[in-house]
């Protein structure tokens, strides 16, 4: 690992952030970590000389123009690798716009699973997925409205 | 005696309290000089289902490793089965299992089979919470079967149809607990159990219909842990702490009800801050309150030393109220809403007070009353620290509710 790596940690609310952001600073010790998160976002147990802090403001829907703002800052920053908490697709977009050739989603246990750094490589794997899920989605509703229970009651 | 335990949610260190409560169950249960044994389920396609480092538990444990083509209720059950009987346990515990454990209780039949449920995981399949636009859901599914299943399958449509498929909803499609059939593996599942194990009296009443065997057994915590602390000496002037610990960022929990509390009683005095574990931008911005962040359970014994009341406003049907135990072994006096479980723990006027959820104006009350008298805190702290000591500190739980209930069991297995 090339000790001058810089490395961009973006948030997601909740407490799994900080424990993720110390994972980060545990696994890769020379490294430059960015932590993106909100004005105000707790960083419990992470120390200030361990990680650089930048604000970023989410806590309003997305919008184009706020979208656009949050993507030249990332590329601004030229990380080598953009670490995000879940493979969301909002998430996952916002990892291919940032420009990082390396991008990951990293679980509060650990768990490192590689996100495609292109946006179309990112999202090929959705279109079987959302079909798989659509089907499932019919037969969930089909089983809940077309077959209830008949007897019940204790 | 041998007690296997199978558990298909657990990973360690613990995500929620049922790992924690079974947890302490085994280490209690071998103290008592029980063979104790774990058989959990790791599944590694998905995230924390039996991730645990090697060697973290004293008890002796067996991991089964399943995969998305065999987490099914075909394979599955089976491969417990085949595991318990490898060991020939007296008696099998069956604890948290989401909708996977109706069929694990069938393929386990022929042992004297004790179930233990965390929340209201028979009453709803949406979440295990009887919660539902921010009040106590009054459907149930063993009565309204139809319409929880409309209210689940709402509830997980969204991820279903997008394919980002968690843990909970894909167990649900898996086991087929959109189907009809599935409430009557449930309904049998529940009637099978020698004994159930339950946190409270309104769940018993609920399960009383399916099984007559239900025990009432409380989590609890190790005294030791919490040790009683005087409460602080205040200098004049200074502020009162009125400590809120939990996830106060989930809107059961009632945040909300200390916020407009707090207003009422600012209108009135100064002398007091809420202290709320949660974080800044979840809370409405108040000279008396102070957003804690989120903590570790290990430091919270040092907000409950600093406090001078600990309050528990939840307003869904809290099953247990663990943070109101916690508070009462530090010795701090705890005002409580009557919900579920949490109304158990508090001996009004002895421990704390209880107030009706979401009444804001009579826990200003109470609290008013705390803040006045110095003496009365301090009286009703070591009440409560008394009463942890007597009904909630884990070696007299294990003493007190498992040698009679596992003799029940021997004795009617031999009647049998």
């Amino acid at each position: 690992m090339n000790h001058t790596e810089r490395v961009c940690v973006f948030f997601s609310i909740g407490s799994d952030f900080a424990k993720v952001v110390r994972t980060v600073r545990a696994r890769q010790p020379h490294s430059w970590i960015t932590a993106m998160a909100p004005p105000d976002f707790p960083m419990d147990g992470i120390a200030a000389d361990e990680v650089v802090r930048m604000e970023v403001d989410r806590y309003r829907p997305w919008h184009v123009g706020r979208l656009r703002r949050l993507a030249r800052q990332l590329r601004a920053g030229r990380y080598d690798r953009f670490v995000v908490l879940f493979p969301s697709v909002k998430l996952k977009m916002l990892a291919s716009w940032s420009g990082a050739p390396q991008c990951e989603c990293w679980g509060v246990d650990g768990r490192v699973r590689r996100l495609d750094p292109g946006f179309w490589g990112n999202f090929s794997g959705e279109i079987p997925r959302r079909l798989r899920g659509f089907r499932q989605f019919l037969d969930l509703w089909a089983q809940t409205l077309l077959r209830p229970v008949r007897k019940h009651g204790r | 005696m041998k007690l296997a335990f199978v558990d298909l949610v657990f990973s360690w260190p613990p995500l929620g309290g049922a790992p924690l409560d079974l947890y302490q169950t085994m280490v209690g249960l071998q103290q008592l000089g029980h063979d104790v044994k774990l058989f959990f389920a790791a599944d590694n396609d998905n995230w924390n289902r039996g991730e645990m480092p090697p060697g973290s538990l004293p008890f002796e444990s067996q991991r089964l490793d399943f995969g998305l083509d065999t987490f099914t209720p075909e394979h599955l059950p089976a491969r417990f089965r085949e595991a318990v009987d490898a060991w020939r346990p007296d008696v099998v515990f069956v604890c948290f299992g989401f909708f996977m454990k109706p069929y694990l209780t069938k393929a386990l039949a022929g042992y004297p089979l004790v179930s233990r449920y965390y929340a209201y995981e028979v009453a709803c399949l949406r979440d295990y919470r009887q919660f539902w636009k921010r009040a106590t859901c009054r459907k149930d599914f063993l009565n309204t079967p139809n319409a929880c299943r409309r209210c689940t399958a709402r509830a997980l449509s969204s991820d279903i149809r997008t394919g980002q498929i968690n843990m909970y909803a894909r167990e649900y499609l898996a086991t087929g607990a959109h189907r009809p059939e599935y409430y009557d593996v449930l309904v049998e599942s529940v009637r099978a159990y020698d004994a159930i194990i339950v946190y409270n009296h309104m769940t018993k009443r609920h399960l009383a219909a399916l099984n007559s065997n239900i025990h009432v057994i409380p989590g609890g915590v190790h005294a030791g842990e919490f040790a009683f602390t005087p409460p602080p000496q205040r200098k004049p002037g200074e502020k009162k702490i009125i400590l809120m610990t939990g996830r106060a960022m989930d809107f059961s929990k009632g945040l909300h009800v200390v916020q407009r509390c707090g207003e009422i009683l600012a209108q009135r005095r100064d002398d007091f801050e809420f202290w709320v574990t949660v974080e800044a931008p979840f809370v409405k911005k108040a000279p008396w309150i102070r957003p804690l962040g989120w903590h570790d359970v290990s430091e919270l014994p040092a907000f409950y030393r600093q406090a001078d009341i600990c309050v528990v406003p939840s307003v869904w049907e809290e099953p247990f109220g663990m943070v109101a135990v916690e508070a009462m072994a530090t010795g701090r006096p705890v005002c409580v809403s009557r919900v579920g479980g949490l109304q158990e723990i508090v001996t009004p006027g002895e421990t704390g007070f209880i107030y009706d959820r979401n009444d804001a104006k009579t826990l200003a009350g109470h609290l008013e009353t705390l803040l006045d008298q110095p003496g009365l805190r301090a009286r009703m702290g070591e009440a409560g620290r008394r009463r942890v000591e007597q009904e909630y500190d884990w070696p007299r739980i294990m003493q007190k509710y498992y040698p009679p209930m596992l003799e029940g069991l021997v004795k009617k297995a031999k009647t049998a």
